[in-house]
């Protein structure tokens, strides 16, 4: 993939449909960023279930964004870009979730209200 | 890696203009790999703070109590669009735009950027000057660590687009230049996804 080069110009029908990838990751985004805000601001759904929605938003535009901006999707071009982005999220999963474990495990272990839940 | 070394190898003997785009490729695959590190050293930061707002409130205020919707939203969108009109700059630049469109973009989008900053120091002004400062609790240290260290990085991103300017303006938009400015690229859409969960897990479910 070339990522600073083209043959063609801002008249071409590929100069369209990259555009096209970027205005629908900007669309999407807005929309879900907004979504978000108003489940938590409409309070209608119970705190679990909202905490929860709001969790899967966020993923998903964290999915939308890479695709969009970063280019990244099933393409041969940008396998070596996913393969390292799944690795980090391998890595961040085991790591995040292992800090939270242990923190809150201590927590517990020394009394401290809320994490005796 | 070997087999990117390989590949260059053969598309060089093949033509000479793949070659030099391959580089190009390497330099950008090495950016990416900066990017996951410290996508690491945030969700790192995240969990830190995960575990200080539940159990690190202390005699401080709760999330719930501290932080309001209203302006991170706005700040959210600011820093949105930043990341679209990045993308506007960097696609008509591949596409051949003139040195003066992908400027007037990239001014577009570090002025956003302002504005999300500004934002976010103004937030931190208010709470800090109601007393709640870092020393209050460990939530509100995380907090600040936190959310300061994305200001940092966006702060740091507009003075490499200052910079990059300069660049611009001195050498012309020659392939090296070109190919800075999507790794700037990059690094500026990375940092809106990084928003994206501190959004989400600071403020929205911060609220709740």
């Amino acid at each position: 993939m070339d990522y600073i080069n083209s043959d063609v110009g801002m008249d071409s029908a590929e100069y369209k449909h990259d555009m096209a990838r970027y205005v629908w990751g900007f669309a999407l985004s807005v929309v879900l960023t907004l979504a978000g805000v108003v489940i938590v601001a409409g309070g209608v759904f119970s705190t679990g279930l909202a905490w929860s929605i709001v969790g899967i938003l966020g993923i998903a535009q964290l999915v939308i964004q890479f695709w969009a901006f970063m280019h990244l999707d099933f393409s041969k071009e940008a396998r070596p870009d996913l393969y390292l982005v799944l690795f980090t999220f391998l890595l961040i999963i085991l790591m995040a979730a292992g800090t939270v474990w242990v923190l809150a495990d201590l927590a517990s272990r020394m009394g401290m209200g809320a994490g005796s839940m | 890696m070997s087999a990117t070394m390989s590949n260059t190898g053969a598309a060089h003997a093949a033509s000479h203009d793949h070659g030099h785009h391959d580089k190009t490729g390497t330099v950008i695959f090495g950016f990416w790999i900066f990017l996951m590190s410290d996508l690491i050293a945030f969700s790192l930061m995240i969990a830190n703070y995960a575990d200080a707002e539940w159990h690190g409130i202390a005699n401080g205020p709760s999330p719930h109590e501290l932080f309001s919707l209203g302006l991170p939203t706005i700040e959210t969108m600011a820093l949105l669009i930043s990341t679209f009109t990045f993308g506007i700059c960097t696609l008509g630049m591949k596409y051949g735009a003139s040195m003066k469109r992908t400027v007037g973009w990239l001014v577009v989008t570090l002025a956003l950027g302002a504005i999300f900053l500004g934002i976010e120091l103004y937030e931190f002004h208010e709470f800090w000057t109601e007393g709640n400062t870092p020393q209050v609790s460990g939530f509100l240290t995380a907090y600040y660590s936190l959310v300061g260290l994305h200001g940092l990085h966006v702060t740091s991103g507009i003075i490499w687009g200052i910079l990059l300017m300069v660049q611009m303006k001195t050498f012309g938009m020659n392939d090296l230049i070109k190919s800075r400015l999507v790794r700037l690229g990059l690094f500026w859409h990375m940092l809106d996804i990084v928003w994206i969960a501190l959004f989400t897990k600071v403020y929205l479910m911060g609220v709740l």
